[in-house]
């Protein structure tokens, strides 16, 4: 299978051959091995994994928003951000992470739009922490 | 006539600003280089969305109110994009002058016509000429970033699906080349698909019975909204590269003009020193002349 991450900064990977990939569908987790039927999904925010043919291990890159299509043998990723462990600064995911944390503890009469903003910095933050 | 000195002077000054204006020229070059970056690295993902959207909406003949076109638009919001800073010869003033014109002309006709600022030359234009604006963006070309330019679009977008606009309208400079930015004036929203997907569409390798998930229309709407934003987040960028490319170009021209005025004034120096000596000569000679006789 041939995978391809493109975000909006730029091409991350390009048609690289690969053996599964795991992504963070918005229904939960998807594993596509060959074969997989054709399907778009969105995804949300989550560690997306692959592995190589020669790997033994998973490549994790943490992406937020984005959508995934497979047709045959090509799957194609559109993130809005995708990082692996070596690119994420991990101080300024603590910082956000404890500053959205506290604006949800503190604030009760948050909008419900405010709140899921928030909601989103923490679990982006927890998912770049975690990587 | 200006003295010797004045003139001296005057080449040291020139010759100050000629260094500043040529620094300011190679910082514009590397920014540039940048910006130019920016918009090239965005290509394949804007492509991959408009892609995409296509396939869903071909596939499943989704309506949207993002897709809505309007006949007669009555509520409208004009985005006008300029710099922060100045000195880039008329990339801000040729935005201000079209903006205000359309502003003036379309201002009666429409029920309501608002205007949302990015810079803040246009913003001190239009204040100066107390024309109200709903909300403005300063300090953006320090670093632009795709999450800036998603909570812009995140802004205008909530205007838009409340009823509040029903036409979105950016006027920008868009970056064509180095020596070309050209003034645009671009709809943005509602999405006109017919014009950037299906005309350029070539080929469909998608069957009819491709998995979505969630359900074609829920997805529609997200994929929508994320296309509004890389649009936003490229007019931006264009306007960036544009605006450094102006000011290249500026100073480019800025300083060859210094070194034309400095080869003048030492030209005129030269002279005034040489008709200096040549008087101070005649005067001696004379003066000698005079006591022999």
């Amino acid at each position: 299978m041939l995978l391809s991450i493109v975000t909006p900064q730029k091409k991350l990977i390009v048609d690289k051959e690969i053996e599964e990939v795991i992504v963070p569908a918005s229904k939960g987790e998807l594993t596509i091995l060959t074969g997989h039927a054709p399907l778009i999904t969105t995804l949300g925010i989550g560690i997306l994994q692959f592995k190589e043919k020669s790997d033994t291990s998973f490549q994790r890159y943490a992406i937020s928003w984005g959508y995934c299509e497979i047709a045959g043998d090509v799957i194609k990723i559109l993130a809005e951000t995708a990082e692996s462990a070596e690119m994420i600064d991990k101080e300024r995911a603590k910082k956000t992470l404890d500053k959205s944390q506290n604006i949800l503890i503190n604030n009760t009469e948050l909008s419900a739009e405010d709140t899921n903003k928030h909601m989103n910095k923490v679990k982006k933050a927890q998912v770049r922490l975690e990587l | 006539m200006a003295s010797l000195k004045d003139i001296k002077l005057r080449i040291g000054s020139v010759k100050n600003t000629q260094q500043i204006t040529k620094a300011m020229k190679m910082v514009s070059a590397a920014k540039l280089n940048r910006a130019q970056n920016n918009i090239i690295n965005l290509r394949p993902y804007a492509k991959g969305l408009l892609g995409v959207i296509a396939d869903v909406a071909k596939t499943n003949r989704v309506k949207h109110p993002l897709l809505e076109q309007k006949v007669n638009p009555r509520n409208v919001l004009l985005v006008v994009v300029t710099s922060d800073r100045g000195l880039c010869g008329g990339f801000n003033n040729n935005i201000n002058k079209y903006a205000e014109n359309y502003y003036k002309e379309n201002v009666s006709q429409l029920d309501k016509l608002d205007l949302y600022i990015v810079g803040r030359r246009a913003l001190d234009y239009f204040n100066r000429r107390e024309i109200e604006n709903v909300g403005s963006i300063l300090n953006m070309a320090k670093d632009i970033s795709y999450d800036m330019a998603a909570d812009v679009a995140d802004k205008i977008i909530k205007g838009f699906l409340a009823g509040d606009y029903d036409e979105i309208r950016f006027i920008y400079n868009e970056f064509q080349s180095v020596l070309v930015q050209e003034r645009t004036s671009e709809t943005i929203l509602p999405i006109d698909l017919e014009n950037s997907v299906f005309t350029n569409n070539e080929e469909n390798k998608f069957s009819e019975d491709l998995i979505f998930e969630p359900k074609p229309d829920e997805m529609i709407e997200v994929l929508l909204k994320k296309h509004f934003t890389v649009q936003v987040y490229r007019i931006l960028s264009e306007s960036i590269a544009a605006e450094h490319a102006a000011r290249m170009t500026a100073m480019d021209s800025a300083t060859s003009n210094a070194k034309d005025m400095i080869s003048n004034l030492t030209l005129t120096y030269n002279k005034l020193r040489q008709a200096a000596i040549t008087t101070e000569l005649t005067e001696i000679c004379s003066g000698a002349e005079a006591l022999k006789g």
